[in-house]
């Protein structure tokens, strides 16, 4: 669906330094169809440079974006028909009423005639706009602003959605019913990317992740295999029902098993292999006469994740 | 192409800024100046009140609609990109063209419906003077398409003067047309070099008041008049025409130039805005040499000053249009410059492969094609015996012309390597620099004009630009020494070569290093 070869964004170090500062280092990556793909990032990783490139709004230095197989460069109008694309920054008409401005980019995606009342209706009815249907722009919230902008992503129904920071301005509630609306999109088969700086959002809808840094893919692929590959094995949280076992001798002893924290009645420790490994391990810890009372999966989550693999920048 | 009447763009302008509410005060504050306006001037000059009355609705009219409209235009594209709505219509299926007409149209809107409303007082004003209403509807055709054409440049100027664009090229434009429509409004003025009545909309409201279709060609000079004939007839290579079909014809040609770089840029990055491309440069500087040659009065003495030679001199022409064409030349070259952002792109397309010298002297090809070309209209149209009197010594005019040509580079190149720099503004520092330049040449070049052989090496080096209009003087003093001349062309393709080496070595910084580290990157979903 969108597929990013060899992509390069280079600017001019700011303040006139010596020296380029690369937003995107020849970025090679696929986001097939149906995937909720999620790019994430410190502050100016180059996310929205990324973004930019494929919608077309910027020119790559280098490399090249096709969209549906569409070169977006070389046919900016042709792969712009299947994108829809929300900014970072909010930017409305202000001097437009929500429905004249909805009504503005149906006619402008030049959709049939026939469908865009009844579509405009409805996209405004899907972001829980009725209310303010007729009210001027200038005077919605920016949470309200934000929406009617993912109104007008969504409006012509493009098989690809790229958003840029979908969630930020938005109330808990009305972000619990963007990734709602997101989830279902997807469902009806559109492919998303976006990006976010809130991992846990990540984490519950996306299908697949890469993490960017300094224009730099440092990881990419499907959710759980990222999170995997990047812990090279599972970890694992054993407890004790009494002291008295010296568990982290008994860890260390362990072939596979590695990165051993323990206190006297439990650990948590990293185990090269699948399933069965941990059966055989847990076993074992039985029959060296352990007292084992729970064993859990001590996974860390994305933002852990990130924070291990990122060098100190923050999200 | 969507129909005007159905364009958004259109829509959403009209949508935002005729609200019933602002009609209704545009309306009545029309309708109240009208009134108030009408009444004074009835009571105060009983007789010829009509006349005075519609010269004022019809002032009125054109300045709403160009300064007005104008205003709007020239904001239309910037604005947008301040408030960051630009990029939602770039992603759209507008094509380009459409957005642009879409705002040509749209932007305005406000000031054409504060001119529709003087309408009424304007039709008062035309049967109290009992002028023909074919003449005040001519008017009108000339007015309307007249704003068109000016709007479309505004809109022009809003393309350029984006952040990314430095500026500067729309400080260029805005004083283009302010030149154009000073001296367009004073006919007397642009009778001197061409046979082409005003450009102005002036032209319109005076066609209404004394127009007529009368077409009949300017004769010989009499009693020390420039010309004679009908004042509403143009003459473009020898063929006398009404003012009226060539000034309508010029403004679409305008428009179209305009419309144009619209068309090619609007939705593309303005990092890489490219006004023209080179063949549309040369294109376009060609359509002005043949608008210039066409019309340029060939059976009289252009200029007051030459009368006393009683014919034409081929001298003064050539002078005319060196000058004229170097002006050209320097403004489609800044044009024509390549920025930062666009030299990074060529690096990288080019690789390690490295650019030839041909792009290291950008813009120098087109400039020198776009020379040849006018060089072409003007030998064609002038080197004839019999059209003027010979007093221009042809090898003179020859170096005189490659002479200018190496100077114009060599400040060109120098801009282009300027234009590389790490800054905000880089291309404005070049010009200061350039401007510094000629201002400390130009003293020192006074000062030694007490010693002729230095003043004339140092023209030759510096500054030759005095060369274009200095005529007999100057083509003496080059048959008497042409040493120092040849000396001075000689430092200025020095110079353009030097300068073409800065900008290339830039670009080779540009280029990128070796292979980038690969990346971690694997693909998802596979
Ligand atoms: N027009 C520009 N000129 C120069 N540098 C730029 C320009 N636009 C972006 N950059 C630089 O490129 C880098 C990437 O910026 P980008 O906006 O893509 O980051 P981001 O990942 O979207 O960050 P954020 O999380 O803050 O949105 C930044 O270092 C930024 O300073
Ligand atoms: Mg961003």
């Amino acid at each position: 669906m969108i597929h990013l070869e060899h992509l390069t964004k280079e600017y001019d170090m700011p303040g006139g330094k010596a020296g380029k500062l690369v937003a995107a280092n020849a970025i090679d990556l696929t986001v097939p169809r149906g995937e909720i793909f999620g790019l994430i990032g410190p502050n100016g990783a180059g996310k929205t440079t990324t973004l930019k490139m494929i919608c077309g709004l910027l020119a790559p230095t280098a490399g090249r974006v096709t969209v549906h197989g569409v070169d977006v460069e070389r046919h900016p109008e042709q792969a712009q028909r299947h994108l829809g694309y929300l900014a970072d920054f909010f930017s409305v008409y202000d001097d437009l009423t929500v429905w004249e401005y909805v009504d503005y980019f149906a006619h402008a995606y030049k959709m049939a005639e026939a469908v865009i009342p009844g579509r405009v209706d409805d996209v405004i009815r899907i972001v829980g706009l009725e209310a303010k249907r007729d009210s001027f722009i200038s005077g919605l919230s920016r949470g309200m602003k934000q929406r009617l902008g993912i109104a007008r992503a969504i409006l012509h129904s493009p098989p690809i959605l790229v958003l840029d920071e979908p969630t930020s301005g938005l109330d808990p509630k009305a972000r619990h019913e963007l990734k709602q609306l997101l989830v279902e999109l997807n469902r009806a088969g559109a492919t998303l990317f976006i990006t976010t700086h809130i991992l846990s959002d990540v984490e519950e809808i996306c299908t697949s992740v890469a993490i960017l840094e300094k224009g730099v893919l440092l990881r990419c692929g499907p959710l759980a295999a990222v999170m995997q590959e990047a812990r090279g094995g599972r970890r694992l949280r054993v407890r004790l029902a009494a002291p008295g076992f010296g568990l982290a001798e008994w860890l260390a002893a362990q072939p596979g098993v590695t990165e051993v924290m323990a206190d006297a009645t439990s650990a948590v420790f990293l185990l090269a292999g699948d399933d069965a490994r941990t059966a055989e391990l847990v076993g074992r810890l039985v029959v060296a006469g352990a007292p084992v009372c729970g064993v859990e999966d001590a996974s860390e989550n994305l933002e852990a994740l990130y924070s291990r693999l990122s060098s100190g920048e923050t999200m | 192409m969507i129909p005007l009447w159905k364009n958004p763009e259109f829509i959403r302008n009209c949508r935002a800024q005729l609200r019933p509410r602002r009609l209704a005060l545009v309306a009545s504050i029309v309708a109240a100046l009208s009134l108030v306006v009408g009444y004074a001037l009835s009571q105060a000059n009983s007789t010829g009140w009509g006349r005075a009355y519609l010269v004022a609705v019809l002032y009125a009219q054109i300045l709403t609609l160009f300064l007005g409209g104008g205003v709007a235009c020239s904001r239309a594209i910037s604005q947008e990109r301040e408030q960051n709505t630009f990029d939602y219509q770039r992603v759209t299926q507008l094509t380009s063209l459409e957005i642009a007409l879409g705002k040509l149209f749209g932007a305005p809107a406000i000031s054409y419906f504060a001119t529709f409303c003087m309408f009424p007082a304007a039709l008062v004003g035309d049967v109290a003077a009992n002028i023909p209403i074919g003449r005040l509807l001519t008017a009108y055709l000339l007015i309307f398409t007249g704003a068109i054409a000016f709007h479309s440049v505004a809109l022009f100027v809003s393309l350029c003067t984006s952040k990314s664009a430095g500026g500067i090229t729309g400080v260029w434009g805005v004083g283009l047309v302010v030149v154009f429509f000073l001296v367009s409004s004073a006919s007397e003025a642009s009778r001197m070099f061409l046979e082409l009545g005003s450009l102005g909309p002036g032209a319109a409201v005076e066609f209404a008041l004394h127009g007529s279709w009368d077409v009949e060609a300017p004769t010989a000079p009499i009693m020390g008049h420039a010309y004679a004939g009908s004042a509403w007839t143009d003459v473009f290579f020898g063929i006398p025409l009404h003012h009226v079909p060539v000034l309508l014809v010029l403004y679409l040609i305008l428009t179209a130039w305009c419309l144009l770089p619209l068309a090619r840029n609007l939705k593309r990055d303005p990092a890489l805005l490219e006004l023209f491309s080179p063949a549309q440069s040369v294109g376009l500087l060609a359509y002005i040499n043949l608008i210039l040659v066409g019309f340029y009065v060939t059976d009289r003495p252009a200029f007051g000053l030459q009368r006393e030679y009683g014919a034409p001199l081929l001298s003064v022409t050539f002078g005319f249009f060196l000058v004229a064409n170097m002006t050209l030349l320097c403004v489609l070259g800044l044009v024509l410059l390549r920025n930062r952002e666009q030299s990074r792109r060529l690096a990288h397309r080019r690789g390690a492969s490295g650019f030839d010298w041909r792009e290291a002297a950008w813009p120098a090809m087109y400039i020198l094609a776009g020379a040849a070309c006018a060089a072409a209209l003007f030998l064609a149209r002038f080197a004839r015996p019999g059209v003027f009197k010979n007093d221009l010594d042809a090898g003179f005019a020859v170096f005189v012309s490659v002479l200018l040509l190496a100077t114009l580079l060599r400040d060109l190149c120098f801009l282009q390597w300027m234009n590389m720099r790490r800054s905000r503004r880089p291309l404005m520092q070049g010009i200061i620099l350039l401007w510094v330049f000629y201002f400390c040449g130009g003293i020192l070049l006074a000062m030694a004009r007490f010693s002729k052989p230095v003043h004339t090496a140092f023209m030759a080096i510096v500054s030759p630009w005095g060369l274009a209009i200095s005529g007999a003087e100057e083509q003496q003093r080059w048959s008497l020494f042409p040493g120092p001349w040849y000396v001075g062309l000689a430092i200025q393709i020095a110079l353009v070569t030097f300068f073409a080496a800065q900008y290339y070595k830039s670009m080779a910084e540009l280029r990128p290093a070796a292979l980038p580290a690969p990346a971690s990157a694997g693909t998802a979903g596979d």
